[in-house]
């Protein structure tokens, strides 16, 4: 049994599925471009004074890998660029070649955080629970709370707040019994009003007379009255003073549960990482000479690992009454190396323009500019 | 069955070598073919009138030995031996089974083949001759070990002869037989044929 295997014949005709994965088989200037790829790297590779031991398929497929490999850098580098800004952000749409907006809702997402535990939003809700205080009775246990959560007794909670606190001092504004006295009384006594109750009451006075009232009463509270404070112990609560009558008890408290699942309460179709951020391949015909260009410098490079692996798989061929040994091993150098200054190439042609090159090339330039500018001779106002 | 050595790998040695011997190294010589059905004997099974095939053009990679010089009693005498080696495919393509006793000519020199050796074979196989089958392995090469040969002793090509036309004409050279026209060299060595003159009765 003996096959001719057929190598590259001086031209070929692209048709539809002719490549491996057929990413870009129905892009017109793609199918154009695959034999004229072909025809170059072959050219390149010697053809026709050489024969290339390759077929169009490893052609197409070399044009092929090297399309998604461009439309893979550029996407990589694009999703690196603005995972900040796309994370949590739907799914929906194909970002590919589209500029992203920076905005500042990751910085507000990551804000909601500290809102949390100052008690101002976030995404953890804050509960109540609730226990009745005895007169007397300085110790209760967090256990014989009444829980807002069903089955929160029972978890690790985080208490956030314990309502156990001097009344503010406006509430007694007009406690007959703060000592401080309002004075008012008196004075509109002496203007000749004091038959006109209850209007006297709500006679207007600076501002500060307020301020110092309400002072003078939490003065009062805090140096001659005991001070209410408390003490938490694991879940051990000893509330201070003692009670002299009942009344109900309140805490605000999170349960931790809450606090570690908000890390995940994103919607399950929003961006969350490299593999599900909305960057779809390039459209062939959509991409720029440049680019197209450098496809067709890794297309060369490719072909030449390709063919060099093939004339590589023996390490000498047999002539008759000799050996020779084929250039299979400098093809493959010569590839790989190509393929890494590509990349090479590329990368840095985008981190070039990046986000943070551009505000940084746009900063330099405004204060290049500044300084220009500065050296300018002002003109003398004459009046 | 084997991993290496099929018939894809083969079809890669084959690729090579004939663009290595047909387009780089480009030498051909012309194979003449004992032709023993019409070659006549004596009751001994002798002759001294060796008829050939006419001639078919082969590439080869021809290793020439220098020649030696030997002065004897009658005159200056030249021996010179050559090697041969031709890719089997191109014997096979052209149908030419070679074997001792033939001629090959190179360089307006005749060199009668001594010796055949055909056991340069890929991966240990020839797929002719493998238990395993017919799909792995590779017979590469047929190399001929040969001696020049005297011209007159062999009376392909008139060495001594007068001016007469008539004799150049119909009776040069005169023990060729015409070979089978199907096995002639293919158009691919029309214009090598064009600048090296054959003998004109092929």
């Amino acid at each position: 049994m003996s096959i001719q295997i057929p190598i590259w014949p001086g031209s070929s005709s692209f048709s539809a599925s002719a490549t491996p994965f057929g990413f870009f088989d129905t892009d017109t200037t793609f199918q154009s471009h695959a034999d004229k790829v072909s025809s170059w790297c072959a050219t390149r590779l010697g053809y026709p004074l050489n024969d290339i031991e390759l077929q169009s398929t490893h052609l197409y497929a070399c044009f092929e890998e090297s399309v998604l490999e461009y439309s893979n850098q550029v996407n990589q580098f694009s999703i690196r660029d603005n995972m900040f800004i796309l994370q949590g952000t739907p799914t929906g749409s194909n970002l590919t070649g589209k500029p992203v907006n920076p905005t500042l809702n990751r910085l507000i997402q990551i804000s909601k955080n500290y809102g949390t535990e100052a008690g101002s939003g976030g995404y953890v809700t804050y509960k109540s629970a609730s226990i009745d205080v005895v007169t007397g009775k300085q110790l209760y246990d967090l256990s014989n709370f009444v829980f807002e959560g069903d089955g929160d007794s029972t978890k690790t909670i985080e208490i956030k707040k314990i309502f156990h606190d001097t009344p503010p001092a406006i509430v007694r504004y007009f406690d007959p019994f703060v000592g401080t006295g309002l004075g008012s009384q008196q004075m509109l006594e002496n203007f000749g009003w004091g038959g006109y109750s209850p209007g006297v009451s709500f006679l207007m006075q600076p501002m500060y007379a307020d301020l110092l009232r309400l002072q003078a009463i939490e003065f009062n509270d805090m140096i001659r009255k005991s001070a209410y404070s408390f003490e938490l112990t694991g879940t051990r609560l000893r509330i201070f003073p003692v009670p002299l009558y009942d009344y109900k008890l309140f805490i605000n408290y999170i349960t931790t549960e809450e606090r570690a699942s908000a890390s995940f309460a994103a919607k399950s179709n929003s961006i969350g990482d490299f593999s599900n951020a909305p960057y779809e391949l390039h459209q062939y015909s959509r991409i720029n000479p440049a680019g197209k260009q450098w496809i067709f410098k890794y297309t060369l490079a490719l072909a030449k690992e390709v063919l060099g692996n093939i004339r590589s798989k023996y390490s000498s061929i047999p002539i008759p009454g000799a050996e020779i040994t084929l250039n299979g091993a400098d093809l493959v150098s010569q590839g790989t190396t190509e393929k890494e200054a590509l990349i090479t190439q590329l990368r840095e042609n985008l981190e070039a323009v990046s986000r943070q090159t551009q505000l940084t090339k746009m900063t330099e330039e405004a204060d290049n500019v500044q300084s220009q500018l500065s050296k300018v001779p002002l003109t003398i106002y004459i009046g | 069955m084997a991993l290496f050595g099929g018939q894809r790998d083969v079809s890669l040695f084959r690729s090579v070598n004939k663009e290595l011997i047909h387009r780089y190294i480009d030498t051909e010589v012309l194979v003449y073919k004992l032709n023993l059905i019409n070659t006549t004997t004596n009751l001994y099974d002798e002759t001294d009138s060796k008829v050939y095939d006419s001639a078919t053009l082969i590439p080869s990679i021809v290793t020439l030995e220098d020649p030696t010089w030997n002065s004897e009693d009658y005159g200056s005498d030249v021996t010179q031996t050559a090697t041969f080696a031709f890719l089997k495919d191109d014997l096979v393509d052209e149908n030419i089974p070679l074997e001792i006793g033939d001629v090959v000519e190179y360089q307006s020199r005749f060199f009668e083949i001594d010796s055949i050796v055909e056991n340069q074979n890929v991966a240990g196989k020839d797929p002719l001759d493998w238990y395993g089958g017919d799909s792995h392995g590779y017979s590469v090469s047929i190399i001929c070990q040969a001696h020049m040969t005297r011209q007159s002793k062999i009376n392909i090509v008139q060495t001594r002869f007068g001016t007469s036309e008539t004799i150049k004409d119909k009776t040069l050279p005169k023990n060729l037989y015409k070979r089978n026209q199907n096995l002639q060299p293919t158009l691919n060595y029309s214009d090598t044929m064009q600048t090296k003159t054959l003998p004109k009765n092929l």
